[in-house]
């Protein structure tokens, strides 16, 4: 077992850290510094090509955050000066800044009060293997036996991509009250599996993904030979039949509706720009009563579980929706002092570079207590979903979009090995939460994607479910 | 760079990239016309690749391995990392490379940032009426440095500018309000342009809030506005050196590729564009090229690793690009009964089979007599099995880095209503 840090890069600069808060709340009426240390590897295995480098989210530095007369400006940079120069710098930026407004003649929106409390904390955590552990020729040996297995297989494999990301994320948090540190690892495992016959062509991907060392690569060739079936059984594919059928969603499409059904739909800084229905909804009914949908960096363990966010407040559990009834949104920091509420610790940040939003974390529907093959057995003529390309949120307008790898039909409650590909399912979100019927009763979470707020500000987050039966309109 | 140079001869790396980026920012939050929030920002970081040749037998290898160092490691980690590096470098055994050396340079290495003011003053004056209403935006404004040095000899600087405005405009009447998001790009702040989409997006904006449920479906398909970017990225990404050599794509020089008389070409500077980099990471000057004329490929594009790689002519990278105009006028398209999607949850396309989909947020539908505007549902099918009866609109839009037409009107798309 291998113990996961908070980097001594970060905790050796947290007196000074200190300090440099210290000084600003001398000028400011409240200070907050967060660095961040991320260092994580990435190898990659082509039919053509191997590479091994650092992993694209890399980074090193620090946010400053000030308050004056009620309005926050932040700082970002990665070169540490001494205290005094770094305060010094500071406070020029925020005077450029002010002259730019004065110029401009900008007014301000509603101020800000700020709303301490006190907070001393650390986690750190165990992992199996790290590269401390395993040779890095080891890992590459692994992926390229994996690789040459998945080219034998078939003579129809035309590219296959094997991608490892083992990731080491220390941060530190200091404000006027609060001293936090934190160190965690995940790594995921991603096989994607291309395949071409007769000019067509098809891909499928499949991924592990966790609070893991290299023992993720455990599942690798598994994930590698499914990827390689459904690749191929894809080729075969037909074309979907526009309509509205009755739905079974495996665990990762139950994910995806989660994620762009409630999770975007209640964040609550888009509750203080009136963007989101959800603001005038809650306590009122959005899903069917089987329906229980959380989020949180802490019930569950995957790559977006953490002990704070990235403004120093603590992850916590937030159940969104409590048997089919909207209870409450999650929320970053400056909203929640406008709407009056409490952050719930899901003001997260692309990186130190960039501005802290109301974000998702571990986003999921609570587990029910029907048994998948029963599900199967209710649909006369449906569609079994799988495989997750992309999704939007809607949450002006609760319209959703998710575009799935394939739906397999089922037919008297039985697959036929029809597969149709690709899939857009699309529709008006309470009309979709409202017509599920079962629920099965196993979770699981997967965290191979990333979520952008628009089309910007990339963090990573899990999502996932049971198996849910729904209708849903299919194209 | 200095202190990593020193070290790299110290450690007797005889191949090598060092590029040194620094990125300056500036970032206003606005919640309706008010700021929420700004934002200031310097990040420097070095990005070193170490080369290794491998000898196995008679056959010479190239491994590669790269970092991201902070500006202030000590001298310590500097060499730790690098070590690392020849390290994995040396177990990552590619086909044969030679590293790029020193040609010529580029005539055009800086381009002003503007007048982030005149946007500051455009949306002031974002006129607010009784039905619409400026909900919220976003203004970045940022300044990329670079500076490229190779073991060969390369040494070149560049910087260029980028902005983005992101921003929500609602319009309502007594029962309902909608919105509309948009997501600007681009290079230096046009204002005259600006107010043109900003005003096109007004208008969208009202046709939604008046938008019905589509109840019938008609055989012409136009997707216009920035969706028909996706489809030309499709065609781009076909004719990528890297998806070539990684088998994604099997287009040939020769090859016919796209609509009828296709034309598609990159060039390396386009006025207004935040993609305007004198030169690609390997320090080599991005160049103009024809990739598709007439409907025929001319020339692929793409790295100088994947051209040694194939054995083929060194290649450019692209950073903008231009599509030529099609045959039909928009017009022409809407002369009979036809849906035209202008807003999309997201269209995406999918770069290795060619799918597109998306849910329709706002489309026009005309049944031969009137036009009304319609909202949900969606459509999708496939580039390559709806190419023949592609057609390109003869008008043109630029988008950030893009010249492209304004509408693509397809045939037999499915439509889920």
């Amino acid at each position: 077992m291998a113990k996961i840090e908070c980097s001594n890069k970060l905790k050796n600069k947290m007196d000074a850290m200190s300090v440099l808060v210290d000084q600003l709340n001398a000028y400011f009426d409240d200070a907050s510094i967060l660095g961040s240390d991320t260092k994580g590897k990435t190898f990659q295995v082509r039919l053509g090509d191997v590479s091994l480098r650092d992993f694209s989210g890399n980074e090193c530095g620090f946010v400053v955050r000030v308050l004056k007369h009620g309005r926050y400006f932040e700082y970002s940079f990665n070169e540490w000066l001494e205290p005094d120069e770094l305060y010094q710098m500071i406070l020029k930026q925020y005077q450029e800044d002010q002259q730019i407004q004065k110029e401009a003649e900008l007014e301000n929106f509603d101020e800000i009060e700020r709303n301490n409390v006190m907070i001393y904390e650390s986690h750190e955590m165990t992992v199996q293997k790290t590269l401390k552990d395993v040779e890095m020729q080891d890992v590459l040996a692994m992926m390229e036996k994996t690789r040459d297995m998945l080219k034998a297989a078939d003579a129809r494999v035309a590219s296959v991509v094997i991608t490892l990301n083992n990731v080491h994320v220390s941060k530190a948090f200091i404000s006027s009250c609060k001293e936090l540190y934190q160190g965690y690892m995940y790594s995921e495992v991603i096989v994607q599996v291309t395949v071409r016959d007769q000019g067509k062509v098809q891909s499928d991907s499949k991924m592990a993904t966790g609070l893991h060392g290299l023992e993720i690569l455990d599942e690798l060739e598994g994930k590698a030979r499914l990827a390689l079936q459904e690749a191929l059984a894809l080729l075969d594919s037909e074309p979907m039949v526009p309509g509205v059928y009755d739905v079974i969603c495996s665990p990762e499409i139950s994910g995806l509706i989660a994620h762009e059904a409630f999770g975007h739909g209640v964040e609550m800084d888009m509750f203080v720009k009136n963007r989101a229905l959800a603001k005038d909804y809650i306590g009122k009914q959005v899903a069917s009563s089987l329906v229980t949908m959380v989020d949180g960096a802490m019930p569950k363990k995957e790559v977006a579980s953490y002990l704070f966010d990235d403004e120093g407040n603590l992850g916590q559990e937030t159940v969104l929706i409590k048997d089919g009834i909207l209870m409450q949104g999650i929320s970053d920091e400056a909203s929640a002092l406008r709407l009056g509420t409490k952050p719930t610790g899901n003001g997260r940040r692309e990186s130190f570079e960039r501005k802290a939003y109301a974000r998702m974390t571990n986003t999921y529907f609570e587990k029910g207590t029907s048994k998948v093959e029963d599900m199967l057995a209710s649909v006369k003529y449906g569609f079994l979903l799988e495989g997750v390309q992309s999704g939007m949120e809607d949450p002006k307008h609760w319209g959703i979009q998710c575009i799935i790898a394939k739906a397999k039909e089922i037919v008297d409650g039985k697959l036929t090995g029809r597969i149709f590909s690709p899939v857009i399912l699309t529709g008006y979100v309470p009309d979709l939460l409202k017509s599920i019927s079962m629920v099965s009763d196993e979770v699981t979470l997967s965290g191979g994607g990333s979520c952008g707020k628009g089309y910007k500000e990339w963090v990573k987050v899990s999502d996932g479910g049971p198996y849910l039966k729904a209708k849903a309109r299919l194209g | 760079m200095e202190k990593i140079l020193e070290i790299l001869k110290e450690l007797k790396v005889n191949e090598y990239r060092l590029v040194d980026e620094t990125v300056y920012a500036k970032e206003w939050f606005f919640i309706k016309k008010k700021l929420d929030m700004s934002r200031a920002k310097k990040v420097k970081y070095f990005y070193l690749t170490v080369y290794q040749t491998i000898y196995e037998n008679t056959e010479r290898f190239k491994g590669s391995s790269s970092c991201k160092l902070n500006a202030q490691e000590d001298e310590q980690t500097l060499r730790e990392s690098i070590k690392e590096l020849i390290k994995s470098a040396s177990l990552v055994k590619n086909p044969y490379f030679e590293l790029p050396c020193p040609e010529e340079a580029a005539a055009n290495t800086v381009s002003p940032i503007g007048n982030i003011h005149e946007v500051f003053e455009m949306m002031k004056d974002f006129h607010e009426t009784e039905d619409i209403s400026l909900n919220s935006f976003e203004l970045f404004e940022n300044l990329t440095e670079v500076h490229i040095v190779n073991s060969k000899g390369i040494d070149v600087t560049y910087s260029y500018p980028g902005h983005e405005l992101e921003l929500v405009i609602n319009a309502k009447d007594n029962t309902h309000e909608i919105e509309i998001y948009q997501d600007l790009r681009f290079g230096q702040p046009n204002v005259a342009e600006l107010k043109r989409q900003i005003g096109e997006s007004r208008r969208q904006a009202l046709d939604r809030r008046e938008a019905v449920a589509l109840e019938k479906i008609p055989e012409r398909i136009i997707i216009s506005k920035e969706n028909v970017l996706e489809i030309f990225r499709y065609y781009l990404m076909q004719l990528s050196t890297d998806r070539l050599y990684r088998k994604y794509s099997t287009v040939q020089i020769g090859d016919y590729l796209g609509p009828a008389g296709f034309h598609l070409e990159g060039m390396p500077y386009l006025e207004n564009s935040s993609k305007n980099k004198a030169y690609d990471e390997d320090g080599r000057l991005c160049k103009p090229v024809v990739l598709v004329d007439q409907g025929q490929v001319i020339h692929v594009w793409g790295s100088h690793v994947f051209s040694d790689y194939m054995h083929i002519p060194e290649t450019t990278m692209i950073n903008n690009y231009k599509v030529a105009p099609g045959t039909l006028s928009v017009e022409e398209m809407r002369s009979q009964p036809y849906l035209e999607v202008v807003q999309f949850s997201s269209f995406s396309c999918q770069m290795i089979t060619g799918d597109f989909s998306g849910e329709i947020r706002l489309g026009y539908y005309f049944d031969g007599e009137k036009t009304i505007a319609v909202s949900g549902g969606s459509i999708s099918g496939n580039v390559k099995t709806n190419e023949a009866d592609m057609v390109l609109s003869k008008e043109l839009e630029k988008y950030d880095g893009a010249v492209v037409p304004l509408a693509i009107m397809l045939s037999h798309v499915n439509v889920a209503l």
